[in-house]
């Protein structure tokens, strides 16, 4: 697993600007230099709980 | 690869094999093997390699999030990297951790010096409080999007304002012990 941090604070706030440019400008080519995992399986603890898990109680 | 579908041509890069044999797997999985090409090596001198031979441009959009932006591999750092697309007219996300508060829109100010012409914007994300630690970003984050389409709109901005509010009001109230505040800089046109 590449990116232990998944999910969490840092990668919420990535994906909230990530998935709002990707929507703005509907790139014909997207590239990633450090990819990481396609899917991350869901754990439960204190870092995903202060990432992810707030951002599913948010507006 | 959910998002965008056939609509878009994609190149994944990782040096970690275990991710790279996950890409492939899902891009079996969605039907997009004509549409993805999944690189094991260095994303860095990958990326490079196409903008020097003009394969990216305009229409494309780069995501680059890297461990340290200053470390070089094969003699390219994130930040050159950066600095080579911008310059390009290249879109370009670039994430970065905050390992200290003096590295407060560090990037952001890197890129604009080099590229003084850029249109860019960045949005950070600094954490707070007794438990800070346990959010797994040091002092915090942020990202910088540089390219004129990449301005955000204001549905985008009053998300992020919305998730900090909320962010806060959470913790708070679940007594975790840590909370965030966001800084924003642009470019000045």
């Amino acid at each position: 697993m590449a990116n232990p941090h998944f999910a969490n604070l840092g990668d919420v706030w990535k994906h909230l600007w990530l998935t709002g440019a990707l929507g703005q400008v509907r790139p014909v080519q997207y590239i990633e230099t450090h990819a990481g995992s396609a899917l991350y399986r869901l754990v439960d603890d204190v870092e995903r709980a202060i990432g992810v898990r707030t951002r599913h109680c948010s507006p | 690869m959910m998002m965008l579908g056939q609509t878009c041509r994609y190149v994944f890069c990782d040096t970690d094999r275990a991710s790279v044999d996950d890409l492939l797997a899902a891009r079996e999985r969605l039907g997009l093997q004509d549409q993805v090409r999944v690189v094991h090596g260095d994303g860095l001198a990958e990326t490079l390699g196409l903008v020097e031979t003009r394969q990216i441009g305009q229409a494309s959009l780069v995501h680059v999030d890297p461990f340290d932006f200053h470390a070089q591999d094969r003699g390219v750092s994130a930040l050159d990297l950066v600095k080579r697309l911008v310059a390009a007219a290249v879109p370009v996300v670039a994430w970065y951790h905050l390992a200290t508060l003096a590295a407060s829109l560090e990037l952001f100010h890197d890129v604009m010096t080099a590229v003084p012409e850029a249109l860019a914007w960045c949005a950070e994300l600094q954490v707070l409080g007794p438990r800070a630690n346990l959010a797994g970003v040091g002092w915090g984050c942020g990202i910088v999007l540089a390219g004129a389409a990449l301005a955000p709109s204001p549905a985008l901005t009053g998300a992020a304002d919305a998730y900090v509010t909320a962010f806060n009001e959470l913790s708070a109230g679940a007594d975790l012990g840590v909370s965030v505040a966001s800084r924003f800089a642009t470019s000045a046109r």
